[in-house]
């Protein structure tokens, strides 16, 4: 690797780290905080069967589902400005990352409130509590607990999926990237780089992962 | 104290409970006794509304109620006078033994939580768990499991505790400490109704002995009468084929 690259690369580095900071985490940690209060309102709607709630639930979770997260990014920033509905494009990414997340981690937390056995909702009954107290104290937590390795998957791949974010024109790290790449023609050490500090982020991730997954576990523990 | 008359129900095409009566007093422990299939289950949970019954009367402390149309508010109010031991245990699992015991004493009752600790640490004392008071469902035996079941049970000071087979689910050799416990209850003067498989525990225990087939009561009455000259020729022949069984399999504990 001769000087140039060196110093290109480590120019680079806070200018695409910044962004990354300022911008990527930002919206993955609101995107995500809403699609959590999406999903778990969606799954525990249909474990409830409310009706007319359900299906507007299944529409919602079909939708965003069955059509790529791009065009719906497209759809929200360049398309709803024709009928007088113009985002800034932050606050765009947030809403489609979230309104997409939400509909893949409702069906993650329903088959999470499915799989708790029925016995602990009829034993919430019997010690004199309401559905409403069961659900919150007693099954909601179990069904967390058994949703979370794959929340938390979807979580790490939604870092990864703010980069598409760079086309409604946020200036993300991957965006910011771009920009150098433009100005220096160093398209293969500029984009291994952000892969890197991409695989960073997933990695701290991870790691956060295991260590929520040892303390929500503890009741799941088995003596010996 | 607990009556009910003529309990119907049906699961699509199958009718399981073919008009059922059934009377409780306070301090009785009514053993209801059948095989398989018999409908015991189904009216134990019928009385406490983890099943609809499709008609039938409930009198609970003098008050009457249509079976099939309570109001959620009194199905309520009835369940925080009774208490229900299930035969799989169905402790909260992310619960330790302790919160599994209080859990419903300060949520539903509104107990305060150390009124609610010393009542549950009391419970588990006399299932001889103390010294289990931090372990999750999980850490515990399914005896010692069952025996939590019972202690989170009776701390809530019912007017009689239900119990669904409660050592159907377990090993032979752990159904003598849950029996230890139940009788002890019995000796306290607790109303209890079990739905059971465990003749020796109907025979020297209970007070009254239900024999169920078919949907339908066959005979019942004290236990001392029901075991000694059972009026019925199906009694008699449930009774002898399930002594040869358990003399069999397992030695009597009680």
């Amino acid at each position: 690797m001769d000087e140039r690259l060196l110093g290109i690369l480590a120019d680079s580095f806070p200018k695409i780290l910044l962004p990354g900071l300022m911008v990527t985490i930002p919206l993955t940690v609101l995107a995500f905080s809403l699609a959590m209060a999406i999903a778990v309102a969606a799954a525990l709607v249909q474990f409830a069967r409310v009706p007319v709630l359900t299906q507007l639930c299944r529409f919602y979770i079909w939708v965003f589902r069955g059509t790529p997260l791009l065009v719906q990014l497209f759809v929200v920033f360049f398309g709803m400005p024709r009928i007088g509905i113009t985002i800034e494009p932050f606050p765009a990414a947030v809403i489609v990352f979230s309104l997409n997340e939400g509909a893949y981690c409702a069906e993650i937390v329903r088959a999470a409130l499915e799989s708790v056995p029925a016995g602990q909702l009829e034993a919430g009954y019997c010690a004199g509590m309401s559905y409403l107290q069961t659900m919150r104290r007693i099954i909601l937590p179990q069904a967390m607990r058994t949703a979370f390795p794959s929340l938390s998957n979807s979580l790490i791949a939604m870092v990864k999926d703010t980069s598409l974010a760079s086309n409604i024109t946020v200036t993300e790290m991957f965006m910011a990237t771009r920009t150098i790449v433009a100005a220096t023609w160093e398209p293969l050490a500029l984009y291994i780089e952000v892969g890197l500090v991409y695989l960073l982020f997933s990695t701290v991730l991870t790691k956060l992962q295991s260590i929520g997954e040892k303390k929500l576990g503890a009741y799941q523990r088995q003596e010996g | 104290m607990l009556e009910v008359k003529n309990v119907k129900k049906s699961f699509g095409a199958l009718e399981v409970l073919k008009g059922v009566d059934l009377t409780v007093n306070k301090g009785d422990v009514v053993a209801i006794l059948g095989p398989s299939g018999s409908g015991k289950t189904t009216l134990l949970r019928c009385i406490n509304f983890l099943e609809t019954a499709d008609q039938g009367t409930l009198i609970f402390d003098g008050e009457e109620f249509q079976l099939g149309r309570v109001p959620k508010r009194d199905i309520a109010r009835l369940r925080k006078k009774t208490a229900f031991v299930f035969q799989s245990y169905n402790l909260f699992l992310n619960k330790t033994a302790l919160q599994n015991v209080t859990e419903g004493l300060i949520i539903a009752r509104k107990m305060p939580k150390a009124q609610a600790e010393e009542a549950g640490r009391r419970a588990l004392a006399k299932v001889g768990l103390s010294d289990r008071w931090d372990y999750y469902p999980g850490q515990l035996s399914g005896g010692q499991q069952q025996r939590v079941a019972i202690a989170r049970a009776m701390a809530a000071e019912p007017e009689i505790i239900y119990f669904d087979e409660p050592t159907s689910a377990l090993d032979p050799e752990l159904t003598g400490e849950v029996l230890t416990v139940m009788r002890q209850l019995a000796d306290e003067g607790m109303t209890m109704l079990v739905v059971t498989h465990e003749l020796s525990f109907a025979r020297t225990v209970s007070s009254h002995t239900v024999f169920m087939e078919g949907g339908v009561v066959v005979e019942s009455g004290p236990s001392k009468e029901v075991f000694g000259h059972p009026r019925e020729a199906r009694t008699r022949a449930f009774l002898q084929m399930e002594e040869a069984g358990q003399r069999t399999t397992r030695s009597d504990f009680l």
